[in-house]
């Protein structure tokens, strides 16, 4: 078969599922077995906002950044969640997005993924969609949990599809199920005989293909930029409902049925503080069965948004949890001159850096849980843990809060510590885009080229 | 202790910033292209320096003074600085808090305001002010309107109420309607809605739209003779002996329209342009083509159910091919909002014959209509003119004038016009927008502005503490979004008309819930209605739960968001960014008022040079708590609220305006030119879906601003004067990058 529709493809998905049930080798005897090769099969960028306890205002240490030599270090209180994988992951100090708006929440979240000041860029998680992610039915994955809530304005987004635009991330679990595994598909489903109906949908984008290219043909460098990215989102329609030529099914172990637990949420309430962590998992669940089951190789997830007024106290059966006090996330970053535990604030930002760790520990463990070639999926995959700032106090643009998980199909060797110094966090978007086999060697402002010593030889 | 790492980044950092400052120093040394580069067009400009001051006013004044005098940065005037120092320290250094703010012109046309010494006369306007050629793709609200109104209705509109009095051969001068909904207003000047003479009719009549919900009213004859409705058989004791007649609005059932935005994206706007309909910040992304697809199955489901009443003609034997031309000149027309062109015809035509019936080439050429960027952008770009610039052809104007007030595509009569080349004239144009200012249909649009106006949406989707203010549920907070919208579609068309009523008005739109959290007695209905606050001293917008508890915490009010509001919001004003160590809302004292906590940043001299134009005027509204509601005190301690709306012209006069309520501060806000200039940009904004720039639209601006002046600051003959002025007819040839970005 030369060309797989979205539907001949998920029922293709939907049967290796039954076929296959999950684990029936243990994960540590599969991660033995043979060391991944061949690159990054996927990345997931996962940001959290208001950065961390770093540094603080009157000079004390940070407690985000650990210390100790490559590989002879130990998690420190903020990154405890991240024990049972502390061997799966790459701990990275020094980076820096650069001098431009430092101290500003939104300045750090346009350069974040972009590398650019002012967001004046492609990010790499588009770059990556374009490139490494091209033969996939969705190039790239957005979701995010009240990433949209207080956040009329484009600026607190952090993927960026063309220079000083920003996409707009799925914030209802609901929806983006829906999108991802087709299910009210408007021209895929209902009418008999599903040949007539993809038919007349292939004919009618054809027909509103053209009429978009006569237009842009009418208007020259009128709204060039607007009409450019219109076509090249319906193209990206197009192939999915026309069906992608060459392209391979899912790998049979690795997809289960879709199921996300979406109990107790509703349209209406995705934007009540206490259904966040369930928002949360459901979009993580969602990214790693999209991954799971081949529909894409990049995704972003969005916790929140700089400067978040999300209520992370109103969340239940957490540390945080105190239905009598309202503490958001951006209130608590401001704890004030020096890690003061005795201050409310501090205490509080504290333990929903952890909380941010404990979402990201559990990404990992779903991609770890599933088998892929000889180990798990997380051997093949890359996951980035990031956010605008370094310090929730300070605002710096040094020294940000890098995890990278994974070991990207033998492109990275994890379980490390790497300290730079000072070195621009674009040389960190440029190696995982080596990592996913892309010939690229600088990436946004000032960037020197790959880090050294972050990936294995051959990349 | 720090690492060495950490040392190593701080000394790498400073030298990197070094690195890139003598980079920037001898990229300006060889004349490159970092900013330096001169527009001539400035030196030949003869408002250069008007538009300096307005720019001066806009980001300078706040720390060198009003008249360069210097306030917390020194003194500019008189400059020694050359040119070309003055312009290399504008471009790269200023505004402090985010340099680079001022690029393009602006540092030419600053650097000319200075030079001239700070002395601007009025601008002579000399050049034409023409509009740029945009495709403005539909907001949310807009798709969801213009496909209700294309689409074949599946249900009933609501019920129209009509109005009849026959005067039995009495003579009289007016016949009006007083009632629930327009605050019983005995004169037709205060409100009353007057009833029309028809002499074939020999009544005295009026048809006028009303929300659902129940409605007690009387006839006033004379304005002085009230009498109940002789022709309506409901009626209720009117309290003083006598009956006032009831009215209940309904609609039919089913006629709620479905939500065919769900699977959109939310509208982008760019920080700090307030409103839905940002032209460039809006683009199409996958999400919205599969959500455009979505909506268009439904709506080609709704035609091909309904075919026999949106076929022009019969289908029937062999004319389908006839009927589907019929179909297409008809629909497209609707669709596309101008006639199909012929290729158009043509490609739409084969993708009708293509498909397997009749019925499912409709189908497709709908699904392809409502996909098609000719229906999802509504066209500003025009025809070329012998002059070389753009005149909006006779369709594209019907769409801006139907957009903008309506909200959705142009009706039949707009069409009709459009189709006789009516709509390329001034007065043309008026006539248009006056007929289309009449229908209901522009109070939704003018409430929907005026709520995003005041920034005051986020009402609808903040969170605020369950335990405080466990009042505050879903209904509440729509009420509260309501109120605001009505108060604005009052004032403008059933008020003075004013932009001072939006200020001062001693009333709102209650409902029980509302009335019950403002302490307004004796409304019991759900929905909202006309209430005058009495001796309560709320008034205006201000005073509206909607704006101060969106300009709040979800656990206490904010001095400091409010103070913001009406800088920003208000008053165009910007201010710079926080330094980033700024610290956050002080902890919450049990002891202490909010004022009280927040007196570091009015007591700290750094702080205070900022914080003095948002704390001192924030505080006059801490009667209010989070949620709107008046409070007397705060943690049994009495509560100071005394404002100050200090320097309210221009930021860096030094002049105090003290107010202690929030009716004293709307008092002053309804007569400052600042606020009225305000809102003229806005409005600016708003029509063109772009954001303005004080500089290069000096002119469009300052022209409004005066006929906003001289129409006593009518609200609808502003919205009239915008779709009159030349930039809304004339787009400029050259399509350019922004003269100046905003950050």
């Amino acid at each position: 078969m030369s060309a797989f529709s979205r539907r001949s493809l998920l029922r293709a998905a939907a049967a290796s599922a039954l076929a296959i049930p999950l684990g029936g080798l243990s994960v540590s005897m599969r991660s033995a077995l043979a060391a991944p090769s061949g690159g990054a099969r996927r990345v997931i960028f996962f940001y959290f906002p208001d950065g961390v306890a770093g540094p603080a205002a009157d000079g004390s240490a940070s407690l985000w950044h650990l210390m100790g030599a490559e590989r002879g270090f130990s998690l420190n209180e903020q990154l405890q969640s991240l024990g049972t994988f502390k061997d799966d992951c790459v701990f990275l100090n020094g980076l820096s997005s650069g001098p431009t708006d430092s101290g500003s929440h939104p300045g750090g979240a346009k350069k974040i993924l972009t590398a650019v000041d002012g967001g004046n860029g492609e990010s790499i998680d588009q770059y990556l969609a374009r490139t490494a992610g091209a033969g996939t039915l969705f190039r790239h994955v957005y979701l995010g949990a009240m990433a949209n809530h207080n956040n009329a304005s484009g600026d607190k987004h952090v993927s960026y599809p063309s220079a000083g635009t920003s996409a707009t991330p799925e914030d209802s679990p609901m929806k983006a199920f829906e999108r991802l595994f087709g299910k009210t598909n408007p021209s895929g489903g209902g009418g008999g005989g599903g040949g007539t109906q993809d038919d007349l949908a292939t004919s009618v984008i054809d027909t509103t293909m053209k009429d978009l290219e006569e237009l842009r043909g009418q208007l020259g460098s009128v709204e060039k930029k607007k009409l450019e990215l219109h076509v090249e989102a319906l193209r990206e329609v197009e192939r999915r409902v026309k069906g992608i030529p060459g392209m391979m099914p899912p790998p049979k172990a690795t997809c289960s049925e879709p199921r996300i637990d979406t109990s107790g949420l509703a349209e209406t309430t995705l934007y009540d503080p206490g259904n966040f962590p369930k928002i949360l998992r459901a979009q993580l669940d969602l990214m790693v069965q999209a991954m799971a089951c081949g529909l894409t190789k990049v995704g972003v997830v969005q916790a929140s948004h700089h400067t978040s007024e999300l209520i992370m106290s109103r969340f239940p059966a957490t540390e945080m949890y105190d239905p009598k006090f309202d503490m958001r996330s951006h209130q608590a970053s401001h704890y004030g001159p020096s890690h003061d535990r005795s201050k409310r604030e501090f205490r509080d930002y504290f333990a929903q850096r952890r909380w941010w760790v404990q979402q990201f520990a559990y990404l990992i463990d779903q991609l770890k849980q599933r088998p892929e070639g000889d180990g798990t999926m997380l051997d093949y995959s890359l996951v980035v843990l990031c956010s605008e700032i370094s310090d929730g106090n300070t605002h710096s643009h040094d020294n940000l809060p890098f995890v990278v998980a994974g070991r990207g199909g033998g492109a990275l060797s994890t379980g490390r510590l790497l300290q730079y110094g000072y070195r621009r966090h674009g040389d960190l978007l440029v190696s995982i885009a080596r990592a996913m086999k892309q010939d690229l060697w600088r990436f946004g402002d000032a960037s020197s080229g790959p880090l050294p010593g972050f990936l294995s030889a051959g990349f | 202790m720090k690492t060495l790492a950490q040392l190593l980044s701080s000394v790498r950092g400073l030298s990197h910033r070094i690195l890139v400052a003598v980079t920037l120093l001898s990229s300006l040394a060889l004349g490159g292209c970092t900013g330096t580069e001169l527009d001539d067009t400035v030196a030949h400009d003869p408002d250069a320096v008007a538009k300096g001051a307005a720019l001066y006013v806009e980001m300078c004044s706040v720390c060198h003074g009003t008249r360069g005098q210097g306030v917390s940065a020194p003194a500019l005037a008189p400059s020694t600085k050359s040119d070309e120092e003055l312009h290399k320290i504008i471009s790269e250094r200023m505004p402090p808090g985010s340099p680079g703010r001022c690029n393009g012109r602006c540092p030419q046309y600053l650097t000319a305001y200075i030079r001239a010494g700070m002395q601007a006369g009025p601008p002579t306007c000399a050049e034409r002010s023409l509009g740029t050629r945009r495709l403005r793709l539909l907001t949310r609200r807009e798709y969801q309107n213009t496909l209700q109104d294309l689409l074949p209705k599946s249900g009933g509109p609501c019920a129209l109420p009509s109005f009849s009095y026959a005067p039995m051969g009495k003579t009289l001068r007016s016949v009006h309607v007083a009632g629930s909904f327009n605050g019983w207003a005995g004169t037709i000047a205060a409100g009353g809605w007057p009833l029309t003479y028809s002499a074939t009719d020999k009544r005295w009549l009026l048809v006028r739209a009303l929300d659902p919900g129940s409605y007690s009213y009387k006839f006033v004859l004379d304005e002085k003779d009230w009498i109940a409705d002789a022709s309506n058989p409901r009626s209720m004791p009117d309290g003083f002996g006598g009956q006032n007649s009831v009215l209940t609005v309904t609609c039919k059932p089913g006629s709620a329209p479905l939500d065919l935005t769900a699977d959109l994206p939310p509208d982008a706007r760019p920080e700090g342009y307030g409103f839905d309909n940002h032209s460039d910040g809006r683009i199409v992304s996958e999400q919205h083509l599969e959500g455009y697809r979505k909506g268009a199955a439904i709506a080609s489901k709704q035609v091909t159910d309904n075919l026999a009443s949106v076929l022009p003609c019969d289908a029937s034997g062999g004319r389908t091919e006839i009927c589907a031309d019929q179909f297409l000149k008809s629909f497209g027309l609707r669709a596309f909002r101008r006639p199909l062109r012929d290729a158009e015809l043509g490609r739409y035509k084969a993708l009708i014959a293509k498909q397997k019936t009749f019925s499912d080439g409709i189908s497709a050429a709908v699904q392809a209509l409502l996909t098609s960027p000719n229906f999802l952008y509504r066209s500003e770009v025009g025809e070329l003119q012998g002059d070389g610039t753009y005149l909006l052809t006779s369709y594209e104007v019907a769409s801006a004038l139907s957009y903008l007030l309506w909200g959705s595509m142009p009706d039949e009569e707009l069409f009709a016009a459009a189709a006789r080349g009516d709509l390329s004239s001034g007065p043309a144009i008026r006539e248009q927008a006056q007929r289309l200012l009449k229908s209901p249909r522009s109070r939704e649009v003018i409430g929907a502005f005026g709520l995003a106006y005041l920034g005051a949406e986020d009402i609808l989707t903040n969170n605020k503490s369950t335990i405080l203010y466990p009042e505050f549920s879903a209904t509440l907070r729509s009420a509260m979004a309501d109120e605001t919208q009505r108060l604005f579609s009052h004032v403008a068309f059933d008020g003075s008309g004013r932009f001072e009523e939006l200020f001062t008005a001693d009333y709102s739109f209650l409902n029980a819930d509302l009335a019950k959290l403002y302490g307004v007695g004796g409304v019991v209905s759900s929905e909202l209605s006309k209430q005058s606050y009495g001796p309560l001293p709320r008034s205006g917008v201000l005073g509206h739960a909607s704006v101060l508890g969106s300009y709040s915490h979800s656990d206490q009010s904010s001095p400091i968001r409010r103070g913001l509001f009406v800088r920003r919001q208000l008053l165009c004003e910007e201010l710079p960014p926080p330094p980033p160590n700024a610290g956050g809302v002080p902890a919450v004292d049990p002891n202490a008022t909010t004022r009280e906590r927040f007196r570091q940043h009015t007591s700290v001299a750094f702080c205070k040079s900022c914080h003095q134009y948002i704390d001192d005027l924030g505080f006059g509204f801490e009667r209010y708590d989070a949620i709107g509601k008046w409070r007397e005190a705060e943690n049994g301690r009495p509560i100071d609220s005394v404002g100050d709306l200090n320097d309210r012209e221009a930021l860096g006069s030094l002049t105090h305006a003290p107010y202690s309520s929030l009716k004293e501060l709307g008092a002053m806000l309804a007569e400052s030119d600042r606020a009225r200039s305000c809102f003229v940009r806005k409005t600016v904004r708003y029509v063109r879906g772009a954001q303005e720039d004080v500089a290069e639209d000096l002119c469009t601006l300052w022209k409004l601003q005066s006929r906003f002046r001289d129409s006593g600051y009518n609200l609808r003959e502003l919205i009239l004067s915008v779709t009159e002025s030349e930039g809304f007819l004339f787009r400029a040839a050259v399509s350019e990058g922004p003269l100046r970005s905003f950050p």
